[in-house]
């Protein structure tokens, strides 16, 4: 069972929060359309699986990178 | 305003190179949404493209086998003159593309689409696009596919553009700002291009806290920070080095040029009033230590050092003053 960006909420640095928030909406608009489409639904969740893995890696990045910033300021 | 930034390709490189991710390796997010544009809209070409000032490079692409094409010829640098997609059904009628080198030749593109990939301050630094070999239509429900992909990549973009604001003031933090003066040293030992690094500190802040509290302190940064980047060029890059320390470094500025914007600066936040929450409003200065890039300088600590001694030297003339680094 993986995470979700949601679980996070808790952690997520307020500078973060609307990006995430935004990733989401986008992320909702792109099923939309891959249904839309006539895209099948193992397809779409495939997609959705692996642009969440990423997202949540990068956004694990970021808020390292920021913790780092700020125990240097 | 918009438009504007549609043709302010300064601006626009400015952005670009904030993103700090040209020449960077591949990196899985990119290179999942290239599959996935691939096999979704089944086309044989798709690349997250970013264009440069001479060049269009793929940060991630899936049926292409070269890493840049010159910008001369790229279908991208039409996509990102303006707001919506760029659909090519059949190069070969189109006069604008009939006769590019990548239509005759390889990679053979001969329809194309390229969603404009923007950044929150309204820049298109590249696109995400999808090539054929054979004429194409796409269909409404394609590019509306390819739009909500152009759209995750944009937010990959962007988080990283976060992890290195300040969150207090916007400016970069010391981290991004390091990464950009690291960039600059190497434009200017590649090819002797000048730049000058200003650092700023505000005089007597430990008083603002003291006196008026800590909100006080970070509004008068905040206020600080405004001034600042309404007085820069879009290609120069604000940073808060910490505390009540900032940074600006000026790409293609020389000591003289770099000195009289330091002094515009200083002059602009001398000339500020302050206003604080409950009413206050105060009178700050600051004051400011220039060095510009030389070939006597071996790494960029030693370049923030001499800025630094200036800054110290500002400090011990009385501050509220600006002073330059003497040339090697």
């Amino acid at each position: 069972m993986q995470n979700q960006p949601g679980d996070y909420a808790a952690q997520i640095p307020p500078e973060l929060q609307q990006s995430v928030e935004r990733h989401q909406r986008h992320l909702a608009a792109l099923v939309g359309s891959l249904r839309a489409a006539g895209v099948g639904e193992e397809m779409i969740e495939a997609s959705v699986h692996q642009l969440l893995d990423s997202y949540r890696n990068e956004l694990t990045d970021a808020m390292r990178a920021m913790v780092k910033d700020q125990s240097c300021g | 305003m918009v438009e504007q930034k549609l043709a302010d390709d300064e601006g626009r490189l400015s952005a670009l190179r904030r993103l700090d991710v040209m020449d960077t390796g591949p990196e899985e997010p990119f290179e999942k949404i290239v599959t996935l544009v691939r096999t979704v809209l089944a086309v044989p070409i798709a690349t997250v493209t970013l264009v440069d000032r001479h060049r269009q490079w793929f940060k991630a692409q899936r049926g292409l086998d070269v890493p840049e094409t010159p910008r001369s010829i790229s279908f991208c640098t039409h996509t990102i003159r303006q707001r919506d997609p760029l659909i090519v059904e059949d190069a070969h009628l189109d006069q604008r593309f009939a006769d590019n080198p990548l239509v005759l030749g390889a990679p053979r593109i001969r329809s194309y689409a390229g969603i404009p990939l923007r950044t929150p301050e309204g820049y298109n630094v590249g696109s995400l696009c999808a090539m054929d070999n054979k004429p194409r239509r796409f269909s409404p429900a394609d590019i509306a596919i390819l739009s909500n992909f152009a759209n995750i990549v944009s937010d990959e973009l962007e988080l990283r553009l976060i992890a290195q604001s300040d969150y207090l003031t916007g400016a970069l933090t010391r981290r991004g700002f390091e990464e950009q003066a690291k960039r600059e040293l190497a434009r200017h030992s590649r090819y002797g291009r000048p730049s000058a690094l200003v650092m700023i500190d505000v005089d007597h802040f430990k008083s603002v806290n003291d006196s008026h509290g800590h909100p006080a302190g970070d509004e008068v940064l905040r206020q600080l920070a405004d001034i600042s980047l309404d007085t820069l060029r879009p290609s120069d890059a604000f940073g808060r080095l910490g505390g009540e320390e900032f940074a600006v470094l000026l790409p293609e500025t020389g000591g003289a040029d770099a000195l009289a914007a330091a002094e515009r600066l200083r002059q602009a936040v001398e000339a500020h009033s302050f206003d604080l929450p409950g009413g206050t409003r105060l009178k700050i200065t600051a004051s400011l230590g220039v060095a510009s890039v030389s070939p006597g300088l071996a790494s960029v600590g030693d370049w923030f050092a001499r800025a630094d001694a200036m800054l110290y030297e500002a400090k011990n003339g009385g501050r509220n003053c600006s002073r330059l680094a003497l040339q090697d």
